[in-house]
């Protein structure tokens, strides 16, 4: 396996700006918008343009010779050139909108060899869709599940496309397939200006209601994504880019989103300096990784001495080893070096450095003078520990199965008459779709999600608590009291430390078999009710 | 990935029969997993508060629950449900091993042997994206033919010489596969990239 190549490129500027010309060739800084495009994600082996006829010169004379320039006359035409044609072996194809301005920190997440694979750039945030309310995308476990485009709509959508796809190598074949039901399509509702102007967003309804796996990545956050029609918006985005703090937002972007409140706050606050310093001297995240394992095999050492200052001692190295557990995949992340092998190896070491830390308390309790029931708290503790992690993990890969049957669906099955006025819709601040209060487009959106109707009996009330339940984690201290009470990682190993720094490996078995038995009912109900609402 | 590649299931438990019985997958499982873990319970009990039970026949248990659990495969699936069985089967074979076993280091580690195959079988597929093989997950025996194999031990009164050659015998052949895919799976430069 390797690393993975950069993509084939293909730049599309057929969106027209506002006054008619071509938006990729705005210029801003002196640069048209197609060029910086093209710097910015360099070292393509195959790059290749499209655009409309009148456009072709313009386009040549903006790029460096030897760029391949299509001209395409027509959304089918544009179709085929961007996805048929030839091919880097083994190279994903990523395609993009030209009169995109984006600062290169998000470019590299959809562009690079690490985002190798099948994704589309997914806009989140509140409003209407800043182009023109025609491409949402839904997703469920990272995974696209429903997309939109000026023919189909996206139920429920959370995101908006940011005309931006990249499709992995081995869907290439695939993808290419799609271009003549695409086009068969286009050729039944009309052949119009959207269409030559925004392909992306239907190549991308036609992925994800074949099936594909199709992964939505976010852009930087606190970074630029725009898509510009005026020379003015396009010299205020290439501003705003000039001035980011990209060293700041890629260090505060490295540290993970959804972790629990001791890692967040007593943690990654100070962890992801570790990370930008590991970067910096040149070590690698599996390196980091094989020291975190390390520590915790010291810290089982310690913990099996049956001394307090080994017990003290061990507390201190299984927090230093969790610390480093952290910064592994921050590193990882930062730097750009995420591989497949080093996820694997940083989750089976964190379980790894946990069952080892259990081993080591047995150990020591007895070696103390405890007696050898001291095994079965420990194997409890085992046994609690790997049915809670795959009552999540089991949950997670059924959520995902069920995604993947719910995308399917026949290209032509159209939820938008094209003839129409189209109503937009704005996302709201959970991310749910909020429909405009006129009663047509009220009852589009009730029939584009049906799992919002509402439900009589006892369906009707858990789906109102779990709604509820929802409700409360806009409020800070409700959800993270929720993340604790579900005793993760950073707060079950401070627990370890804790308690057996001042106590004993026999107390430590017993918090983690009383708090986690109180963890596993919280969730399993939790899911148990959500599975038959 | 479906949840089905989670169970970890061996040669007897992976074919599906049916649906034979009226009695949905999920129902038999839940009883399987709980009558094997009823003796285990009452020895954590013990150890944990000083006042657990102790049951006659404890192999018997956790033989009549893992029929049930096999049972089960002949029975109606509740689609919805279906994620909660992996944790049912765990329950069911780690309770198995607590009640059958002494208490001892070797008890602990044949658990954490088993334990690193069950995580490998789902983050080997999250991942790397391909899925622990199955003949491996055969060769193991899968959930039942370790939990027949504790019982067997259980019954004939084996020493804690036979269980300490099962576990190193297990980890040996998970030690080897694991090495043997991680060099498979090595990243390798890539050749066309001017970085390197």
């Amino acid at each position: 396996m390797t690393v993975g190549a950069r993509p084939d490129l293909v730049l599309l500027a057929t969106r027209a700006a506002v006054h008619g010309s071509c938006a990729a060739l705005l210029q801003a800084d002196g640069t048209a918008l197609l060029r910086r495009l093209h710097d910015h994600l360099g070292g393509h082996s195959l790059v290749r343009v499209v655009t409309r006829p009148g456009w072709v010169d313009g386009v040549r004379a903006a790029l460096p010779t030897g760029v391949e320039v299509v001209a395409a006359d027509t959304a089918a035409e544009v179709l085929t050139g961007a996805m048929t044609g030839p091919a880097t072996s083994g190279a994903d194809l990523l395609l993009l909108d030209a009169a995109v301005v984006a600062d290169p920190l998000s470019l590299e997440r959809i562009g690079d060899r690490v985002a190798a694979g099948t994704r589309v750039l997914a806009l989140p945030g509140a409003g209407g869709d800043p182009l023109d309310a025609r491409a949402g995308l839904r997703s469920t476990r990272g995974r696209v599940v429903a997309a939109g485009s000026f023919l189909h709509r996206s139920s429920g959508p959370d995101a908006w496309h940011g005309r931006a796809l990249r499709i992995g190598a081995g869907d290439r074949a695939a993808a290419a397939g799609l271009v003549e039901p695409l086009s068969a399509l286009l050729a039944a509702h009309g052949d119009g200006e959207v269409a030559l102007a925004d392909p992306i967003p239907l190549v991308t309804v036609a992925l994800v209601r074949a099936g594909t796996t199709l992964a939505p990545v976010a852009p930087l956050p606190g970074g630029v994504w725009e898509l510009v029609d005026t020379i003015e918006a396009a010299e205020d985005a290439v501003q705003r880019v000039a001035a980011l703090d990209l060293e700041a937002l890629r260090l505060s972007a490295a540290v993970k989103a959804e972790d629990g409140f001791f890692t967040t706050f007593l943690v990654s606050t100070y962890s992801r300096y570790l990370a930008r310093w590991s970067a910096r001297r040149g070590f690698t995240p599996d390196q980091v990784t094989a020291a975190s394992m390390l520590l915790g095999v010291l810290a089982a050492l310690g913990f099996a001495s049956g001394q307090r200052v080994g017990w003290i001692a061990g507390a201190i190295a299984l927090q230093v080893a969790f610390t480093l557990d952290c910064v592994d995949g921050q590193l990882a992340r930062y730097a750009r070096v995420s591989t497949p092998r080093g996820a694997w190896l940083d989750a089976v070491f964190d379980r790894g450095k946990e069952y080892v830390a259990y081993l080591g308390l047995a150990v020591g309790g007895i070696r103390a003078g405890d007696d050898q029931g001291l095994w079965v708290l420990a194997a409890a503790a085992l046994t609690l520990q790997t049915v809670r992690h795959v009552v999540d993990l089991g949950y997670d890969a059924q959520q995902r199965a069920d995604a993947a049957v719910a995308a399917r669906a026949p290209l032509d099955r159209l939820d938008h008459d094209p003839a129409s006025p189209w109503e937009p819709v704005s996302l709201g601040r959970s991310g749910a779709a909020v429909a405009p209060a006129t009663p047509a487009a009220a009852s589009t959106t009730e029939v584009a999600d049906p799992a919002g109707a509402p439900a009589a009996g006892v369906r009707g009330r858990l789906r109102a608590g779990i709604a509820g339940l929802r409700r409360g984690e806009t409020i800070g201290v409700v959800r993270w009291g929720k993340r604790i009470v579900v005793l993760p990682i950073g707060e079950r190993f401070a627990l370890i430390s804790v308690v057996v720094a001042v106590a004993s490996p026999r107390a430590v078995f017993l918090w983690l078999l009383g708090w986690g038995i109180l963890a596993a009912a919280y969730t399993t109900l939790g899911r148990l009710a959500r599975s038959v609402a | 990935m479906g949840v089905t590649a989670l169970r970890g299931d061996g040669p007897l438990a992976r074919p599906r029969f049916g649906p034979w019985l009226p009695v949905p997958e999920l129902v038999l499982l839940s009883l399987g997993a709980v009558v094997a873990a009823i003796p285990a319970l009452g020895i954590v009990l013990e150890a944990a508060l000083g006042t657990g039970f102790t049951v006659p026949a404890a192999p018997a248990w956790v033989a009549v629950g893992t029929a049930l659990a096999l049972l089960a495969r002949t029975g109606r699936s509740l689609p919805r449900l279906d994620w909660l069985a992996p944790s049912l089967l765990r329950t069911l074979e780690y309770a198995a091993a607590i009640a059958l076993l002494p208490a001892s280091v070797w008890t602990y580690l044949w658990l954490a042997t088993v334990a690193y195959h069950h995580y490998d079988l789902v983050y080997r597929v999250r991942t790397r994206g391909t899925p622990t093989p199955t003949w491996l997950v055969q060769a193991l025996g899968g959930w039942e033919g370790r939990t027949l194999v504790l019982v067997a031990l259980a019954v004939s009164g084996a020493g804690e010489s036979v269980l300490a050659t099962l576990v190193v015998a297990l980890a040996a052949v998970l030690a080897a596969e694991t090495l043997v895919d991680l060099r498979r799976s090595a990243p390798q430069p890539d050749p066309t990239d001017p970085d390197l």
